[in-house]
């Protein structure tokens, strides 16, 4: 078996003097693997994170203030539902809030139930209140989250992100998280 | 009379069909009992000879190879079930339920793979229990207890994927769970269940991309585990002796 010779080196000073072939192949092919796993895995993630969001974590537009206005004194302000975004559009005192359909306590979808004239979670009884969405009984522990509303050339734009959000942590009604004003 | 088949047959077996396909005699000698076993692909993960206490049903309880069985069980019920089930949000669930009361055959294969993903969940933790109970994990063994707990997780996640497959209320609500769990991970939790699941919420992307993990991708790690895992089995000197 022929070998090179251990003592034969190209040049005698920096790195490259002291790293032998095989270790140069050797670490070449290492950090050619390492490297193309590493591209793999920077294609892979920003691949699998999706850019398109339907329904939940949309911007929904929901019409201009003057016509959720008119519903609302038309049928006694009853929420108006948005299945696709979940949330409910109410009107408390002085404006218009959008209300994350998630109960607070342990995440169900919550239900406006007209005979009752307020919202009534289905899993473990939570109640909430129809025009503010704050707690009337049952275990939850705080009102339904409320998503931000921005106006936009006169159409109300509910961002339904979930991960931002106003957290009330406060059961009673504060005109301070009013957004639109009506 | 018989001479004529047999010359045939000592023709075939001299020929080059069956030498490309054979390498060794009928195993009556202990060579040939060898070579049968470790010239075949199958076999040749097993160890060539089983030590007798390790016949014994109650060492082990069988509970490796049932577990292996299971998943041949499910690798074929699902991919027959492949054949009817789309992953869509609005195909998913009337597929299923096609599945139980048109497809001939459907309810029972829908069934087995239910049935055998439960057991082999239990299988694998009896295994498991079964191997720490023997002291099997000890070295020289220490390696194939940890494939064998990555192989338990992967049981687990199989599972889990397919839990959300029917796409009723049952599944939506126990896999949203999960991602709730996912998204109370510390400081990477929101980010990895959005990028996992495909959205805020469990939806169109989470169901398919919980059916590719589920056919593909899981199943491809589990047999490439199990594999290292019987051919260690196999280096680390057959099945552990008694203590």
């Amino acid at each position: 078996m022929i070998r090179p010779h251990d003592d034969v080196t190209t040049s005698s000073s920096g790195i490259l003097g002291r790293i032998k072939r095989r270790q140069l192949l050797r670490l070449g092919f290492l950090g050619g693997t390492l490297l193309a796993l590493g591209e793999m895995s920077a294609l892979i993630y920003p691949f699998m994170k999706p850019n398109k969001i339907v329904g939940l974590g949309a911007k929904v537009p929901v019409g201009s203030t003057a016509s959720l206005m008119a519903q609302f004194q038309s049928t006694q302000d009853v929420p108006i539902l948005n299945t696709l975004g979940r949330f409910f559009l109410l009107h408390p005192e002085g404006g218009i809030i959008a209300a994350y359909r998630k109960c607070t306590h342990l995440g169900c979808t919550v239900p406006y139930v007209a005979a009752e004239n307020r919202f009534h979670c289905p899993c473990h009884g939570s109640l909430y209140n129809k025009k503010t969405a704050v707690v009337e009984g049952g275990p939850a522990p705080k009102p339904l989250q409320l998503f931000h509303i921005a106006e936009q050339n006169g159409t109300l734009i509910v961002d339904t992100n979930p991960l931002n959000v106003i957290d009330r942590q406060k059961n009673e009604w504060d005109p301070s998280v009013l957004e639109i004003k009506a | 009379m018989l001479e004529l088949p047999a010359e045939m047959w000592r023709r075939v077996k001299s020929g080059p069909l069956w030498k490309s396909l054979f390498r060794h005699g009928y195993p009556d000698s202990r060579k040939n009992q060898s070579l049968a076993v470790f010239t075949n692909v199958f076999l040749h993960l097993h160890p060539v000879k089983v030590r007798r206490h390790a016949l014994a049903i109650p060492y082990t309880w069988c509970m490796g190879g049932l577990s292996f069985f299971l998943f041949l069980v499910l690798t074929l019920t699902g991919t027959l079930l492949m054949f009817y089930y789309r992953p869509t949000t609005d195909l998913a669930y009337a597929d299923i339920k096609d599945l139980e009361t048109v497809v001939v055959f459907g309810q029972i294969l829908r069934n087995m793979h239910r049935w055998a993903g439960h057991g082999m969940v239990i299988t694998v933790f009896l295994h498991m229990v079964r191997v720490f109970y023997t002291g099997s994990y000890k070295p020289p063994r220490e390696f194939n207890w940890v494939v064998g707990t990555l192989l338990f997780v992967l049981t687990l996640v199989l599972s889990y994927t397919g839990y959300l497959l029917p796409w009723d209320q049952l599944a939506f609500w126990a896999v949203t769970v999960g991602y709730n769990i996912a998204q109370a991970a510390p400081f990477v939790g929101n980010e990895f269940a959005f990028v996992l699941f495909g959205g805020f919420q469990l939806g169109a992307n989470a169901l398919l991309r919980f059916y590719v993990l589920h056919v593909v991708a899981l199943p491809l790690a589990t047999g490439f585990l199990i594999a290292i895992h019987f051919w260690r089995i196999r280096k680390d000197g057959g099945i552990s002796g008694p203590l």
